[in-house]
């Protein structure tokens, strides 16, 4: 029996001031839906919050106020290694600033990301698809960003989440790569992934069939699928 | 990968960063390993050298006459030499020497003869020949100015109140009544003086030079009185404050630099780690981000100051007995066995500096762990 019910939820979703910033609160009544196997770009002014929610729908940043749903749990009611573990094993974050691990090589970074057993030569797979093969021994000083920011998008990818939540993943990229990303992210969501894309990306959020506009932290009015 | 592989390719990415946490750990380690060593040797050196300065603890019989006995050098008056083991269970007398003096004349020279026996140390059975070997019966050490008197050298006969004594050692002229002295042993000399089983004073040290006692006579005679009855106990004061005064500045050096080392080396390790997980705040988030359990990463996170910890101190252990055993004989030339750490210290230091550097890491890190990772994250 297919579940039908949303994957992801946000419920009246808040949160106040960063620990860093000076403005005002980051997110502000967020109500968000993410259908299972579900591709929703995320567009919206630097500021605006973008980051901030899918950091809170990643369960890595608690929401001062409203809820976090994954399938069908508040994700932040749940105790912390059951909200570890969804994170480990369901839920994929590609990191804006990459964020990988200095001392690692990328297929070493990349196997971090996946808690199963064969880590190490999944990794190097999921390097080739991104045409990363050649780099694999190279730690994330000797990569150009663009690589670093595939590394990241293979480390998220690494453990097959349910869900991807991925900031501004070809920011980086020259046209090439961000083709290569764009292939793999179309190749994750028609294996039935659920993809949040934060984008800039013009291209890439149109490929969306959903794409949603925030600004001062508040979910504007959805855009129609692009036909 | 597991978390030592983890530690290993942290500590090789980032190694001037480890090698520098290793330096400061082995010089704190080893500022405590020298001034240890150095303070301990002192102390030794400070109790041999006023060890030789003479015994401070003179037991007599209670008859006898005082001025009679410092005019002649002896007493006349003896008391049981079964004395001396009953001076066992007391504490505060120690290094006792019992003695039979009597004046006599060899070949026209007047001489002090002293019967001698190993000392005996407070507590137990333990006996030390006064001159490094035990006299045989039928041997004597001569005192410098009897041995030039008598024109004697090693090897030489001498007749002692009609008994043959063969000439051990001449000591060098000491400045002291010791150049007028023959010494033979303990049994030879009661035999001789028709004295089987007496002697006429003991000779000791003074063993409460640690403590800060008002009265430290009364203290001697309160404690050996009952143990000794029929003697009196008298206190040689200028040597035995003397003795005291410098075991205390020895023991107080030792007592406050030791621990002053340790603080700060605990203070040195403490601030690397609690830099170390400071530092690696980002990396923190992003294992928390990815889920992984925070026994984990605090496996990862604490593994560096552990090695670190554990390799600072055998190094600093190392450097610290290699500069006491270097420098160390410069200062100390008796002590010098006191300049040797030994395992007890090295085991202790290499325990305690990756303990010391796991717990002043463990705050941090528990807290780190306790935050969003996003909160760790964003000082990346």
């Amino acid at each position: 029996m297919v579940d039908s019910s949303p994957l992801l939820v946000a419920s009246d979703l808040g949160h106040g001031y960063l620990p860093d910033r000076g403005q005002g609160p980051a997110l502000e009544g967020v109500n968000l839906e993410l259908q299972r196997g579900e591709f929703v770009a995320l567009c919206g002014p630097s500021g605006s919050g973008k980051s901030t929610l899918l950091l809170a729908l990643g369960g890595m940043l608690t929401p001062t106020s409203g809820q976090v749903r994954f399938d069908d749990r508040d994700l932040y009611a749940l105790a912390g290694g059951e909200r570890r573990s969804i994170r480990r094993e369901r839920l994929g974050f590609a990191f804006q600033s990459m964020h990988l691990i200095p001392y690692l090589n990328a297929q070493a970074n990349v196997a971090l990301g996946d808690p199963r057993a064969g880590a190490g030569s999944r990794a190097l797979k999921r390097l080739v698809e991104l045409g990363l093969e050649d780099r694999a021994s190279h730690l994330p000083e000797q990569l150009s960003a663009g690589e670093r920011q595939r590394v990241a998008l293979a480390r998220a990818l690494a453990a097959e989440p349910q869900v991807l939540l991925a900031d501004e993943p070809t920011g980086n990229l020259d046209p090439e790569s961000s083709a290569l990303v764009c292939r793999q992210l179309a190749v994750y969501h028609e294996a039935g992934g659920t993809l949040l894309l934060v984008t800039h990306d013009a291209e890439l959020a149109r490929g969306a069939p959903r794409l949603l506009h925030i600004a001062a932290g508040r979910l504007m009015g959805a855009t129609p699928a692009t036909p | 990968m597991n978390s030592l592989a983890l530690v290993a390719r942290e500590l090789r990415h980032r190694w001037p960063g480890a090698l520098l946490g290793t330096l400061v750990v082995g010089i704190a380690v080893a500022l405590v390993v020298v001034s240890l060593a150095l303070a301990r040797a002192g102390e030794k050196e400070t109790r041999l050298i006023q060890r030789d300065v003479g015994l401070n603890l003179l037991i007599l019989s209670d008859k006898t006459d005082m001025a009679d006995y410092w005019a002649r050098g002896y007493s006349d008056h003896s008391f049981p030499a079964e004395y001396m083991d009953r001076v066992h269970d007391q504490a505060v007398a120690n290094r006792l020497v019992p003695l039979l003096k009597q004046r006599v004349e060899v070949s026209g020279v007047s001489a002090l003869l002293v019967g001698i026996e190993g000392e005996r140390f407070k507590g137990g059975q333990v006996m030390k020949p006064v001159f490094g070997k035990v006299l045989a019966s039928g041997q004597a050490v001569l005192g410098g100015a009897v041995a030039r008197l008598l024109d004697a050298a090693p090897g030489d006969s001498l007749s002692i109140l009609g008994h043959e004594a063969n000439v051990q050692t001449c000591l060098s002229e000491s400045g002291t009544v010791e150049d007028g002295t023959i010494y033979v042993p303990m049994q030879d000399a009661q035999a001789w003086l028709g004295m089987a089983g007496r002697i006429n004073e003991i000779q000791a040290l003074e063993c409460h030079c640690g403590e800060d006692v008002e009265d430290p006579l009364g203290l001697l005679r309160e404690e050996l009185a009952p143990l000794l009855p029929g003697t009196i106990v008298l206190r040689r004061k200028d040597a035995a404050d003397a003795r005291r005064d410098q075991r205390q500045l020895a023991e107080g050096t030792l007592a406050l630099l030791s621990p002053l080392f340790v603080l700060l080396a605990g203070a040195l390790v403490a601030v690397l780690g609690v830099l170390n997980v400071r530092d690696r705040r980002e990396e923190l988030g992003v294992y928390g981000a990815l889920g992984h359990s925070p026994l984990r990463v605090a496996a990862v996170l604490l593994g560096r100051p552990v090695v670190i910890g554990c390799t600072g101190a055998l190094a600093g252990c190392a450097l610290g007995e290699g500069l006491a055993r270097q420098y160390g004989p410069a200062l100390f030339t008796r002590a010098v066995v006191e300049l040797h750490s030994g395992w007890p210290l090295w085991l202790g230091a290499i325990l305690v500096a990756p303990v010391f550097a796991l717990i002043a890491s463990l705050p941090a890190t528990l807290w780190s762990l306790r935050q969003d990772p996003v909160r760790l994250l964003r000082h990346g």
